[in-house]
């Protein structure tokens, strides 16, 4: 087994038992399903939570996988997805408390000043979750539209449409800092 | 290309997500088009530093798998499991139904269930047929092993005279009406019949009372 194996590759050979090579998948997309929970939800220990649970889920039900190039789209679906029914979701102060407290750690090591880095991250803990969901998952993870559709559920025009919507309130909750 | 269609594809623009007849359309609009080009620099701005206010972090822990069962094996157990029991409910239900042969039926507003070979006016007649024959040959056997055999077989019982070798066949008589007997509780839908039999056992009873009569008064008259 590669470590240049595909998705798909990884995915058959999981299905053929061999629980390595779903690891092998967890070590690829954790990182990334790691750091959009911490963005959507705020909260690092929730975000773990519904990490380990989108992974093993995955795992479960990785037959019902139809297109098995597409493992990433489907696991971050079932990671919304949990987020979604999650009731532990964090209210928006409570998610920019938790981002305040990480930004002191963050703000040492990178050129923004801390309070830029932190207006941001208020801002984008305040937009609703469903514009939220959108600039994570466009700007910080690359996903194309048509992939969020399958990720979010959603049309692409839907999609489009709250993409554009969410980049007009932070550019207006920047200018109204300034 | 018009300057809503040039902003409805910025963010595949910037993401390089065009067709390259798109991709030249734009690049042509944007030469001649400041607002749209202005609106491409603030988009990429607006990214560089979303990107920049949340870089990643490791988590905390891994998230690998350790020794799970094999994918979708606990659900095809369960369903194993499932429809086995769910089976084994049917296949049972069934043999007990084969075994015990319900019989519904509905007279003078009461509902009886019966357990037993009689269903329905077929299996109800079938079941007289075979009743009445069964006992009639049983009756006719009787009748002739008491007149077959002679006073000599008979034991003799104490208090009272000599009873002729038939008393076994009578014995044998009297279980038949005892049987017949419990088909007439177990199947009210044969009673009349039962009934019948019953009186036709009682007829053939006397045959053989009689003769163990008559064989009383022989053996007493004797010297």
């Amino acid at each position: 087994m590669r470590t240049a194996d595909t998705d798909k590759e990884l995915v058959e050979q999981a299905l053929e038992g061999r629980v390595e090579a779903f690891n092998l998948l967890v070590w690829r997309w954790q990182r990334q399903l790691y750091n959009f929970l911490v963005r959507l939800t705020g909260n690092r220990s929730l975000a773990e939570d519904i990490c380990q649970e989108a992974f093993l889920r995955s795992y479960l039900s990785l037959k019902e996988l139809r297109e098995r190039e597409r493992f990433a789209s489907w696991l971050f679906r079932i990671a919304v997805n949990l987020y979604r029914s999650d009731r532990r979701r964090p209210s928006p102060l409570a998610a920019a408390a938790e981002l305040n407290d990480a930004g002191d750690s963050a703000g040492e090591a990178h050129p923004m000043s801390r309070e830029m880095l932190l207006t941001i991250r208020t801002l984008i803990s305040r937009l609703k979750p469903e514009l939220r969901e959108v600039v994570l998952l466009r700007f910080f993870h690359g996903f194309h539209f048509e992939e969020m559709a399958g990720i979010l559920d959603c049309p692409v025009g839907t999609l489009k449409s709250r993409l554009y919507k969410a980049v007009d309130e932070l550019r207006a909750g920047l200018e109204s800092q300034k | 290309m018009n300057c809503p269609d040039f902003k409805n594809l910025i963010a595949e623009r910037v993401a390089e997500e065009l067709t390259a007849e798109q991709k030249a359309e734009m690049d042509a609009h944007e030469k001649s088009c400041s607002s749209c080009r202005h609106a491409v620099e603030e988009w990429q701005k607006m990214q560089s530093l979303l990107l920049a206010s949340w870089p990643a972090e490791e988590p905390c822990r891994p998230f690998f798998l350790l020794n799970p069962t094999r994918p979708g094996s606990w659900l095809e157990t369960a369903r194993t499991w499932f429809g086995t029991a769910s089976m084994a409910t049917v296949v049972g239900c069934l043999l007990l139904l084969a075994i015990l042969r319900p019989s519904v039926s509905y007279d003078h507003s009461q509902l009886s269930i019966n357990f037993g070979p009689a269903r329905g006016e077929a299996g109800v007649m079938s079941a007289q047929a075979v009743t009445q024959t069964q006992v009639q040959a049983w009756v006719r056997q009787a009748l002739e092993q008491a007149t077959a055999v002679g006073p000599a077989e008979t034991p003799p019982t104490s208090g009272t005279s000599s009873i002729p070798s038939n008393t076994v066949q009578a014995r044998q008589v009297t279980q038949l009406g005892v049987q017949v007997q419990m088909l007439k509780e177990n199947q009210s839908a044969l009673w009349r019949q039962v009934e019948q039999h019953g009186l036709y056992l009682q007829s053939a009873w006397r045959g053989p009372s009689d003769q163990i009569q008559l064989q009383r008064q022989r053996s007493s008259d004797r010297p």
